[in-house]
């Protein structure tokens, strides 16, 4: 019985995600597909924060948790991404906010502790900008851009959950000025890594 | 949970916490669970050596081999045994996991591994299995219980909700850890076959002296303790079963499926040992072992659950603030900030016998 607990994680959040119908959705699903909804809406990208407030706010005034059903993508559509699930939103022409797809939260589970770059640091699109831990398993993240860290999200410190509860906003992990904006052209649109997510391909 | 679960097959897809790079059309003539297997068997009891070699053998390895028009995945096995020693998580803080003057007073070293996952003790009656895998066949589950099933003759054993191995009492006989890169994955296992418990015990759960007198707070991986038992049988026993298994289970059977390589200090090659040396140098270092500890703030009570007389606040290493009304530390506030936090230099800024031997015992 045991076994079970991947698999049926797994198996439970892809039927949510399937038919789109909120039976049993916890505060943590709320609260990304209520930022994600926010997101898609949007024209111009500003990540994390704004949305992310709203989404607290809406979710502490209204006990009716069940009306915010309609999920129209796990992946909000103004952010680009990566095969290995990153995803990357502009903040300003020439800053890229970084941060973990929800697919990614969602496989590695509770995430217990996030090891994050040093602001002022370089990086190379593709070498690892920090690390995650959860049960008991430590992955690498690794960095969609090359460019300069302006940023690290220290919420994080006390509170590395807020990956799992709203990966794109709160959950947010650190802010790169880009070196080169052409990079983006190689990162994967909503549409493309829900491609890829689900072929694998 | 019944040996019969050892019979689940890989479900790569669905598992997947992070895809492979590799698309899966490359294999989809591959039947599932064959792959090229590769076993090292480390002769070496020191447990620098066999957790540098684990490390280079993680970047060396490969989630698939090539050859002709085909291409099939490949699965590393590492078997080893490490003289005693304890190993902490990646992300774990040693002042709040061991009694770090009881490693000294035993000369036990003390080990930050890259995995993530609590604190296990390592001595000569535990055999260390580490199992490397393309990212996309990852499942916290399955090795844990393909080495359940190897052992099935000699002990039932099962799997708990944390991913531990139990025995039919309960008791834990295995932990897991796990590292999770782009297109490949490692799990790895204790296997108290044979260990000193009382060793473990005194080591990572012992309450003595001015234990109760301190607090570690800040962000981090607390371990969870566990009643823990042997499994009984020997070490060689041990890993010929699993050897056999992984055989088994995971190849076509072919000769040429299944490579079994013996290794120690003096048989890696010149380029092996160049990396593994590097490794083992970083491995050492306070800097790596205690330096690399997430942000915290340590804390000394004159009485139990009393308020803290002085708290350290450490970030890399290095004594970012200090909060005490203690004369001798008010004193010697400007020479504290900054020092590394080591017991012996902040020992050289105080004057205080009590103060001195109550450093020594928790830093």
């Amino acid at each position: 019985m045991l076994l079970v607990s991947v698999t049926s994680r797994f198996s439970v959040l892809n039927t949510i995600k399937r038919q789109s119908v909120s039976v049993i959705r916890s505060s943590a699903l709320v609260s990304r597909s209520f930022s994600s909804r926010s997101f898609s809406s949007r024209v111009s990208v500003r990540p994390s924060l704004s949305s992310s407030k709203t989404a607290t706010s809406v979710f502490k005034s209204s006990g009716a948790l069940r009306t915010f059903a309609a999920e129209p993508s796990d992946y909000p559509n103004s952010f680009l991404y990566t095969e290995e699930h990153e995803w990357v939103a502009l903040e300003d022409t020439n800053i890229a906010v970084i941060g973990i797809s929800s697919y990614a939260s969602k496989s590695l589970g509770d995430i217990v502790y996030a090891e994050l770059p040093a602001v002022g640091a370089t990086v190379v699109s593709g070498d690892p900008v920090g690390a995650v831990e959860s049960v008991k398993s430590a992955s690498d993240i690794y960095s969609p851009v090359s460019g300069e860290i302006v940023e690290v999200n220290t919420m994080l410190e006390g509170k590395p959950g807020l990956i799992n509860e709203d990966p794109y906003g709160k959950g947010w992990l650190c802010k790169i000025v880009l070196k080169d904006a052409a990079e983006l052209d190689d990162l994967m649109t909503s549409k493309r890594y829900e491609i890829f997510i689900s072929t694998g391909e | 949970m019944s040996l019969l679960h050892c019979k689940r097959t890989l479900s790569a897809a669905n598992f997947s916490p992070f895809l492979s790079r590799v698309s899966s059309r490359h294999f989809s003539s591959q039947k599932k669970n064959n792959y090229d297997l590769n076993v090292f068997v480390s002769n070496s009891h020191s447990p620098y050596f066999n957790l540098s070699f684990e490390d280079y053998l993680f970047k060396k390895y490969q989630s698939y081999t090539s050859s002709d028009n085909s291409q099939i995945y490949s699965k590393y096995l590492l078997l080893y045994t490490n003289s005693p020693c304890v190993v902490i998580g990646r992300n774990q803080n040693p002042y709040r996991e061991t009694v770090v003057s009881a490693l000294r007073a035993h000369s036990i070293p003390l080990i930050r591994r890259k995995s993530g996952g609590g604190a296990v003790f390592h001595d000569l009656g535990n055999v260390n299995y580490c199992v490397m895998m393309p990212n996309s066949h990852f499942d916290r589950d399955e090795h844990a219980l393909a080495i359940c099933e190897a052992l099935q003759n000699q002990a039932q054993l099962s799997i708990n909700e944390r991913h531990d191995i139990i025995n039919a009492d309960g008791k834990k006989v295995s932990g897991s850890a796990y590292k999770l890169q782009r297109g490949k994955a490692y799990h790895h296992g204790t296997m108290l076959l044979n260990s000193e418990l009382h060793v473990l015990s005194e080591l990572l759960h012992s309450k003595s002296a001015f234990s109760n007198l301190q607090t570690v707070d800040g962000p981090g991986v607390q371990s969870v303790k566990s009643p823990v038992a042997n499994v009984g049988v020997t070490n060689d026993e041990f890993i010929s079963s699993a050897i056999k298994l992984f055989r088994e289970k995971y190849t076509d059977g072919k000769e040429q499926s299944f490579k079994l390589r013996y290794l120690n200090e003096s048989t890696l090659l010149p380029d092996e040992a160049a990396e593994v040396n590097s490794r083992m140098d970083e491995l050492k270092t306070w800097k790596w072992t205690f330096g690399s500890t997430p942000k915290f703030i340590h804390k000394f009570l004159l009485q139990e659950n009393g308020p803290p007389a002085v708290a350290f606040t450490v970030k890399e290493g290095e004594i970012l603030e200090i909060d005490s009304e203690i004369d001798e530390f008010v004193n010697a506030r400007e020479k504290i900030l900054g020092c590394t936090y080591k017991w012996e230099d902040i020992a050289s800024c105080i004057k205080s016998q009590y103060w001195k031997d109550r450093l020594a015992y928790s830093i």
